[in-house]
């Protein structure tokens, strides 16, 4: 990763006990949460996860380990933000150079018109997606600052946000079914980290191409993905309505993706994706699994994130049929299930208030192809 | 009291009961900062040959300091609970 200001013994002091307030609440509190939901249950236990969701909220426990998170959040933000700002024309700077002779190439619009849905949030900033100020758009560092940020909520912030274990990533992309995939494209990247990924596993591909609605995202992409030394297009645009002719990629992909948009944007994103695939095409989604995936007391705890973590159309992706989604714009072989990759071994990648732990069920994967003739 | 927004996050039905936990968990955030910065003082003067260390343990067990230290925490009380009264 393009290298972060060092953090001050305050700041990594601080960086420290947000990590350690955090998993204290993913292994004490919410194991705990669920023992006393176990134990009050018994044999007539909540089939929907609203009923589940009424048990659980009457624990003093739960409400606490709730607002730990969503505080822990707002303070990690706050945290990363204030480390850098005495470097803010440092890091200005290196964004504005990218490197003078690239493997890859940085496509950007000054002029790019930015979505209502993307751009909108309340007066305190608290629907901004994942609650970072400024959302992924509008801070000129949202890249160091979610490097640093976004590490804190992986526990991981001394390894950083890019340098976190890629393995679930790498063997996501590696799944595909076996292809000859000479053009791929990553759909909204934000900070590349899954175009990376698929950049590493097809080597051989002609062009991977990560496109996203933000522009200072994706110049912390282009510096990332250049310091490893990986050709990739990263391009300014919408996923709705792309820049590219009709069947030009063989692989489609998108992580952490479709819950970050409105079911009726996904439906557009979905019709975009299988024009711009060719014939036979493969496109594939990493994503947390859907509420019917789980039980009812997991997919409450889930549902933590649609209000106490500015994921605003998480319950409307969570509730849908992502696989139907897809099949109605015409894709066919729609599978879903968990990513099998393993134990890596690392807590932070994919801790949600859900398992309380890293669990590899938390990936969640739902592939389709384009037919062919 | 704080005007607390209806927009604003509340696990608690009561916004306060989030307010005071979040200023528990700031102080947590500086109590863990001032302490890792004690500690790092220790071993940099234990670095340098002072072995403060043990002199703050030989120092904290006896008894005329531990007396004279009575009347600065009945005032660290006075300013922490007074306002209740």
């Amino acid at each position: 990763m393009p290298l972060l200001p060092p953090a001050t013994q305050e700041q990594a002091a601080r960086f420290d006990y947000l990590e350690g307030l955090r998993l204290y609440n993913y292994t004490r509190h919410i194991p705990k949460v669920l023992e006393q939901y176990e134990s009050t249950v018994g044999s007539r236990r909540p089939r929907t996860m609203a009923t589940a969701g009424k048990r659980i909220q009457s624990q003093p426990l739960y409400r606490f380990a709730a607002s730990i998170q969503h505080q822990a959040q707002v303070m990690g933000w706050a945290s990363a933000a204030e480390s850098l700002a005495d470097y803010g024309d440092e890091l200005d700077a290196l964004l504005a150079n990218p490197p003078k002779k690239p493997k890859g190439r940085l496509v950007l619009d000054d002029v790019f018109p930015l979505p209502e849905y993307y751009t909108e949030n309340d007066s305190a900033g608290l629907d901004d997606i994942h609650l970072a100020p400024g959302g992924y758009w509008r801070e000129s560092l949202v890249g160091p600052i979610y490097e640093r940020g976004g590490a804190l909520y992986r526990t991981a912030w001394r390894l950083g946000y890019s340098s976190s274990p890629p393995g679930a990533l790498l063997a996501f992309a590696a799944g595909a079914p076996a292809g000859n995939y000479k053009r791929i494209l990553d759909l909204g990247c934000s900070f590349g980290g899954n175009t990376m990924a698929f950049r590493t596993a097809y080597p051989d591909a002609e062009e991977v191409v990560g496109i996203d609605l933000s522009a200072s995202a994706l110049r912390w992409a282009h510096l990332s993905a250049e310091e490893r030394g990986l050709a990739i297009t990263y391009q300014q645009g919408d996923a709705t309505e792309m820049p590219y002719e009709g069947s030009s990629f063989d692989m489609v992909t998108g992580f952490l993706f479709a819950h970050e948009v409105t079911s009726a944007v996904l439906d557009q994103v979905l019709g975009e994706a299988f024009r711009v695939l060719r014939p036979g095409g493969h496109i594939r989604f990493m994503d947390v699994p859907p509420y019917s995936a789980l039980e009812p007391e997991a997919a409450f705890l889930q549902s933590f994130d649609n209000d106490g973590n500015g994921e605003k159309f998480w319950n409307e992706f969570l509730s849908a049929d992502f696989k139907a989604a897809l099949e109605r714009v015409g894709f066919v072989n729609a599978t879903d299930g968990a990513l099998d990759y393993g134990q890596p071994g690392f807590m932070g990648m994919a801790a949600l208030m859900r398992t309380g732990e890293f669990r590899k069920e938390n990936r969640w994967c739902t592939s389709a192809d384009k037919p062919n003739g | 009291m704080a005007d607390v927004s209806d927009k604003q996050y509340h696990a608690f039905e009561d916004p306060a009961l989030d307010q005071l936990l979040g200023l528990i968990l700031a102080l947590g955030a500086e109590v863990w900062s001032l302490r890792d910065r004690l500690t790092l003082l220790e071993q940099a003067l234990a670095q340098r040959g002072t072995a403060v260390s043990e002199l703050i343990e030989e120092l904290a067990a006896d008894p005329d300091r531990a007396a004279a230290m009575v009347a600065d925490r009945d005032a660290m009380l006075e300013r922490f609970l007074g306002p209740l009264i």
